[in-house]
């Protein structure tokens, strides 16, 4: 079965705020970038569209029928994924692998700065029945909840949550993508306010406005097209009980992102990640999530991924970079954009195309991601570079 | 104009506001819904029991291989507030006028908690602390989660 590749990649926005456009012009944008990367013409080339979108994000019932016109998909088959972006990648990947799909367009957006009631948005999500009436002040409060149960299990303290949020927002002084890069001190980090025990203002990343688009192309075709193809060698993703029943989560882990991990590692043909691949960009919207996900991937033994942090091994210069991005809290959370941020940011270094935290000699990569609070989905690929592939 | 011609001045940008119509709606509890808020009229906690495993609160399908549909029970406790966190800001960054405590509360064994406000000293709550429910008078009572009023620390 012939491999899936990314031969264009399209991004606009990355910012806290977009008001020059709507998302649908948003999208365009990041569209007409990808296009131009490929070098393809989406109304000729393209066999379908795949879109990640959730209607309340959009303020729209039945948003998905939003899609076709600001990515070339009109008149084409176009179908959306109410999920994150990497899982409507998965989804491509498959269009792909069956052979009738030549050439798929993958497209990720969120515009928060337009969702005048994200809060309540965000309780809105909750379950009805047993979440919603008992009115928790903050609606993402199972953030505090897998922080704590994540230090109770393995000792680590607030201070290596903070060393993990000043570290990731450092790094982003070097992206220009990243909008809530800052230089900061893990002490700065701690003695800010804390807005639910553990967590401070900066364990907790900002939101942004963004959308991404990607080509995707069958290997052989990916090959002909592009000299600089990013090869899908793997990629998963599941639910654990899911939110309807987010109590019986498995609290200060993240099983679904070590099933997504298993699939995408036996697709990859991978047995040790460490050796296997090169870097990761991984989930952190909140700090603490970083260490657990190093965790779920088999990128630290059980238990011991803040020891690992503390001693630097997942800097830039260590065994392993992990988020050279800056991760989410140096860029920000794009509702359902968030993994294609990350991948976007791993295709990027495997191109040699970074920029200033371009890092050296990468040639495979892990990219995982969750789809954020309240759900408990999450999703994992590995990706090769060009030099991988041929 | 085309899309490349951006307005960027504050007074060219516009939005015209809107309100999503998604403030009502019935959600039904389900079999065992009605089974647990029968337990809950009654001031008692409801469980569910997936064969030998208790899982709190209870719902539809139980989480093993065979999908069964799990048996609702009374748990009579001990109580105690497995996770905690005390919240002082709200999603959009204000201060709360009073901070709240808000556990996960278990019992021991049992898989997962139900969601509460703990009526607390915010500075006296730690994880794994006792603690019990407090329920609304009988005849105030519907048989949802609200019955419980609060939970309090175990001896206040």
């Amino acid at each position: 079965m012939e491999r899936a590749a990314i031969i264009g990649v399209g991004w606009y926005g990355l910012r806290p705020t977009t008001p020059e456009v709507s998302f649908r012009e948003m999208v365009f944008e990041a569209a007409t970038r990808a296009y131009e990367d490929a070098g393809i013409d989406p109304r000729q080339d393209v066999d379908a569209f795949l879109s990640a979108q959730e209607d309340f994000w959009e303020g729209i019932a039945i948003a998905d029928e939003f899609a076709p016109e600001p990515l070339g998909g009109v008149l084409r088959p176009t179908v959306t994924v109410a999920g994150d972006g990497l899982q409507a990648l998965a989804n491509a990947v498959m269009l792909v692998q069956t052979g009738f799909f030549d050439i798929v367009v993958v497209e990720a957006h969120g515009k928060p700065s337009d969702i005048a009631s994200l809060g309540e948005i965000y309780e809105f999500a909750l379950d009805p029945i047993h979440h919603r009436p008992v009115k928790p002040a903050h609606p993402l409060f199972m953030m505090a909840f897998d922080a704590q149960a994540y230090m109770m299990r393995t000792g680590a303290d607030p201070s290596h949550l903070a060393l993990v949020a000043a570290e990731n927002r450092a790094r982003g002084l070097r992206n220009p993508r990243a909008s809530y890069a800052a230089k900061i001190s893990v002490d700065e980090v701690l003695e800010a306010e804390t807005i639910m025990d553990p967590l401070t203002r900066y364990d907790i990343a900002g939101y942004v406005d963004a959308a991404i688009v990607l080509v995707v192309a069958r290997e052989s075709v990916a090959k002909k097209l592009s000299d600089k193809p990013v090869f899908i060698d793997g990629i998963g993703y599941a639910t654990e009980t899911g939110t309807g029943t987010l109590e019986w989560h498995s609290w200060g882990r993240m099983p679904s992102m070590r099933v997504a991990a298993m699939t995408a590692y036996a697709q990859a043909g991978i047995g040790d990640p460490l050796s296997s691949t090169d870097f990761a960009e991984v989930e952190d919207r909140a700090s603490h999530y970083q260490l657990i996900a190093l965790e779920e991937l088999g990128l630290a033994p059980e238990d011991q991924a803040h020891k690992l942090y503390e001693r630097g091994e997942y800097e830039l210069d260590g065994y392993y970079p992990v988020n050279p991005s800056g991760g989410s809290l140096a860029m920000g959370v794009a509702l359902e954009a968030t993994g294609l941020v990350r991948l976007l940011e791993a295709v990027l270094q495997l191109r040699g195309e970074a920029g200033g935290h371009q890092l050296d000699g990468v040639e495979r990569a892990i990219v995982a991601s969750w789809r954020g609070p309240p759900t408990t989905t999450s999703m994992v690929a590995v990706l090769s570079g060009p030099e991988m592939g041929f | 104009m085309v899309s490349w011609d951006k307005r960027a001045l504050p007074g060219d940008i516009i939005h015209y506001p809107g309100k999503q119509e998604a403030d009502y709606y019935l959600y039904p509890p389900g079999i065992h819904g009605k089974e647990a808020a029968e337990l809950l009229k009654k001031g008692k906690v409801p469980g569910m029991l997936c064969g030998d495993q208790l899982f709190l609160p209870p719902k539809t399908f139980c989480p093993d291989e065979e999908m069964s549909e799990g048996t609702v029970v009374e748990v009579e406790g001990p109580f105690l507030a497995a996770l905690v966190t005390v919240i002082y800001e709200d999603f959009y960054g204000r201060s709360l006028e009073e901070p709240q405590v808000l556990g996960l509360i278990t019992v021991p064994g049992a898989v997962g908690g139900y969601l509460g406000v703990i009526k607390a000293d915010p500075e006296m709550v730690f994880p794994g602390m006792r603690v019990k429910p407090v329920f609304k008078k009988e005849e105030e009572r519907t048989g949802a989660i609200t019955d419980i009023l609060y939970w309090v620390p175990e001896g206040d």
